[in-house]
């Protein structure tokens, strides 16, 4: 039997995602499946990370995959320093020098619950990102920050790999960083807990999943439900704040769940019913609206009401 | 007993991984606490950490000690951003001690 031919488009950038996720999702009643990359220019962060968790997804399950079009790609070296290639097994010959991949080429990193640490892949995927920006600037530290909850959220929750991918784009100031993995999704991640019935559609749970202090570990049943747990539901709810306060973008899917919001505001849905097994969070920050990092976290977490009383005792110089 | 961790070799400048954090709190701290008189925390060389991280640890020790919690423990060499992270993570766990203690 043939296998299912998917010709990745010329350039996926981020507002194409849906078109991307539909298109890789008619492969899916398929055995097999070729993708082709031969016209590919320019794919955004959330595309790479999309076709290497769905790459992985259907390896796990089985069915043949491959990658056809090298040789007519003619941005082949952009996707081979980035590691894109390597991630899916493709090992071909590289015809340049790897230099320091700061900037330009940020290669896609990788981790799930057996291995990676989290700080260092979100460190590490931050410097790469911006090389040139100060450790101590607001822009590298709210980067560090996303890269860090969504690492730990697909790591955590999702009992799959993670791929992450980031990228800045300097004539719009706009920093680009997205998660995927091939795990669970957030509905099933309520599965068994208090607020099961909230989360009955990939929909629904993805609001959920939004809210403030809602986590799923802590909606488990526990003998001692406040005690030692590793999650307070803060993560997505002030990562999404972030993108909001800096006038950017942050869209999520999972199974057939969409969320998509700019500026603070949710965009209609995609006419075409699209499809991600997993977890994509991709987050955009534009980097002229992120004035005082320390100072947009604190009105952050005052809007979703933590952290009032006076603890200046506590610190000592 | 007078603990004191300088968090940068505990944990490198970026605190990011909440489980690490709870884990730390559960082997160092909590299992030795009633024989601690007081814990300093060093956070000199961190630049930056996550929510998840400082709730995990912090925001879970002040949620189960409370008062005591806020008489033992110090934070030390903090930015002002890590000083902000830490604060609302305690004061958020001792809001919530005082929750499950109120009328008890
Ligand atoms: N990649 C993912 N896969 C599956 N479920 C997820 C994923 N990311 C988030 N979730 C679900 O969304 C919930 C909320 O995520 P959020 O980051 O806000 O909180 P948390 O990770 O549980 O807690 P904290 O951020 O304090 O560590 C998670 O508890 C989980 O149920």
């Amino acid at each position: 039997m043939t296998p299912y031919h998917v010709s990745i488009p010329s350039r996926v950038w981020k507002s194409q995602l849906p078109r991307l996720l539909v298109l890789l999702n008619q492969a899916e009643a398929h055995p097999a499946v070729v993708i082709d990359i031969a016209a590919v220019k320019f794919l955004a962060p959330a595309a790479i990370v999309v076709i290497l968790a769905r790459w992985h997804r259907w390896k796990r399950e089985g069915k043949g995959v491959s990658l056809v079009g090298m040789e007519s790609c003619e941005n082949l070296g952009y996707l081979q320093r980035i590691d894109f290639l390597t991630h899916l097994g493709v090992e071909i010959p590289e015809n340049f020098i790897r230099r320091n991949p700061a900037g330009r080429f940020v290669p896609v990193q990788t981790l799930n619950f057996a291995g990676g640490d989290v700080d260092k892949i979100a460190s590490e995927i931050t410097r790469c990102t911006l090389p040139d920006v100060d450790f101590e600037d607001d822009v590298y530290r709210l980067l560090q920050y996303a890269a860090g909850e969504l690492l730990s959220n697909a790591k955590y929750h999702s009992g799959g790999r993670a791929f992450v991918c980031a990228q800045f784009f300097p004539k719009s100031s706009q920093v680009h960083i997205a998660v995927a993995d091939d795990g669970v999704g957030i509905r099933e991640s309520f599965l068994n807990t208090s607020r099961e019935h909230e989360a009955g559609t990939p929909d629904t749970a993805i609001r959920l999943a939004l809210l403030p202090q809602v986590s799923s570990v802590l909606l488990r049943p526990n003998p001692n439900p406040y005690s030692g747990q590793n999650h307070r539901g803060v993560g997505l709810s002030v990562t999404r704040c972030f993108a909001r306060k800096s006038c950017g973008r942050l869209s999520i899917a999972s199974e057939n769940g969409w969320f998509d919001e700019i500026h603070g505001l949710e965009q209609t849905r995609p006419s075409q019913p699209i499809y991600f097994p997993g977890t994509l969070v991709a987050v955009t920050l534009h980097r002229d609206h992120i004035a005082d990092y320390a100072e947009m976290h604190a009105e952050v977490m005052s809007e979703i009401g933590m952290g009032d009383l006076d603890t200046g005792e506590m610190f000592v110089d | 007993m007078k603990l004191e961790f300088q968090m940068v070799s505990e944990f490198g400048e970026f605190l990011a991984d909440g489980h690490v954090g709870n884990q730390f709190r559960s082997l160092r701290i909590e299992c030795i606490w009633d024989r601690v008189e007081s814990v300093v925390f060093d956070f000199t060389g961190v630049t930056n950490l996550t929510d998840s991280f400082v709730h995990a640890c912090f925001g879970n020790m002040a949620e189960e000690h409370g008062e005591e919690f806020s008489q033992k423990v110090r934070f030390k060499g903090c930015s002002p951003l890590v000083r902000s992270f830490i604060s609302i993570a305690v004061s958020e766990g001792l809001k919530k001690h005082r929750e499950h203690h109120a009328g008890h």
